[in-house]
């Protein structure tokens, strides 16, 4: 039987303040683009630098959401991957940030967009080597619902898929052009929400 | 924070997390590690609970321990083992104790 001892979600408070003073920035750069109170460039730039602050602030507290053990063995548990990844995005959210102050914009968009899709290959490829070592293949990841660490895994999730989406569209953008970008903005949210919505009902049946 | 500088700041708390990110490991394989009395480790480990640098789990008879750092906070350990990082009030304590045994 497991149980856990030690349950004070101490990255919920940091996470949520995160999160309201991010809805803000994008609030007051969608507004000041309308209003058009700042630069298009300017307006470029900080919406980048915006995207690198959530890609280092995800990758920071990735690791601390450890997932209970649930009765796993615990040479079966490393968490090597999630600090790797955790690391690689802290990196390399800092290095978009710097590109964002530094490169001309022209050259920082495609250069932010390959280095964040890089990022998260990067780290798919640590889960899988991770999946490999604990016996060839990865394990059916805990319900939503059974823990509240579980809980905020999947909200982070949830977050970087958006940035992986975000990336991904910059990067068609540059390559095919702006109509297939509006293409995809349309539907990386709807299969975001399908598989938010596939998860949840899956988790709960299983639950039940 | 403060908590966490002070978890960082111990040698003995330092090996603990960097055996820990190897694995989860009960308690009694960490005892293995070291040379201290079995209290002093429970109250490491305590310490570094509080910080919420480490979770630990009761699986049957055992208490599992399981690294629970951030990407600064694995920063900060890196730089306090860099740097031989101790907390400043420890510093007179360890020094009257240096000058003891140069006088004996």
């Amino acid at each position: 039987m497991t149980q856990s001892t030690q349950t004070r979600p101490q990255a919920i408070a940091p996470l949520a303040i995160s999160l309201a003073l991010l809805s803000a920035a994008i609030v007051a750069l969608v507004l000041a683009s309308e209003l058009e109170w700042l630069e298009r460039e300017t307006i470029k730039r900080a919406g980048g630098i915006l995207l690198g602050l959530v890609l280092v602030g995800a990758g920071n507290v990735l690791p601390k959401l450890v997932a209970p053990l649930s009765g796993r063995e615990p040479a079966s548990a490393g968490a090597g991957a999630d600090r790797l990844a955790g690391w690689v995005f802290v990196l390399a959210g800092l290095a978009m940030i710097a590109i964002w102050l530094i490169a001309p914009v022209e050259l920082a968009a495609p250069a932010v967009a390959v280095l964040g899709v890089a990022a998260f290959l990067l780290a798919v490829a640590a889960l899988i080597v991770q999946g490999a070592r604990q016996g060839g293949a990865m394990r059916t990841p805990p319900s939503p619902f059974s823990d509240r660490a579980v809980a905020l895994r999947y909200a982070l999730g949830m977050i970087l898929a958006g940035l992986l989406a975000a990336f991904t569209m910059i990067l068609a953008d540059e390559i095919w052009g702006d109509q297939v970008a509006r293409w995809m903005a349309v539907f990386f949210p709807l299969a975001l929400w399908s598989g938010l919505v596939l998860i949840i009902t899956l988790s709960a049946a299983r639950s039940r | 924070m403060n908590l966490v500088f002070k978890a960082l700041s111990d040698p003995t708390r330092r090996r603990v997390l960097e055996l820990l990110k190897a694995r989860p490991m009960s308690a009694g394989e960490l005892a293995g590690q070291f040379d201290i009395t079995k209290p002093t480790l429970s109250a490491h480990l305590s310490v570094l609970r509080e910080a919420g640098l480490v979770t630990s789990e009761k699986q049957g008879k055992s208490v599992i321990y399981q690294l629970r750092m951030s990407v600064l906070e694995d920063a900060l350990l890196g730089f306090a083992k860099t740097f031989g990082w101790e907390l400043m009030q420890d510093r007179p304590a360890r020094s009257s104790r240096a000058g003891e045994e140069t006088e004996t």
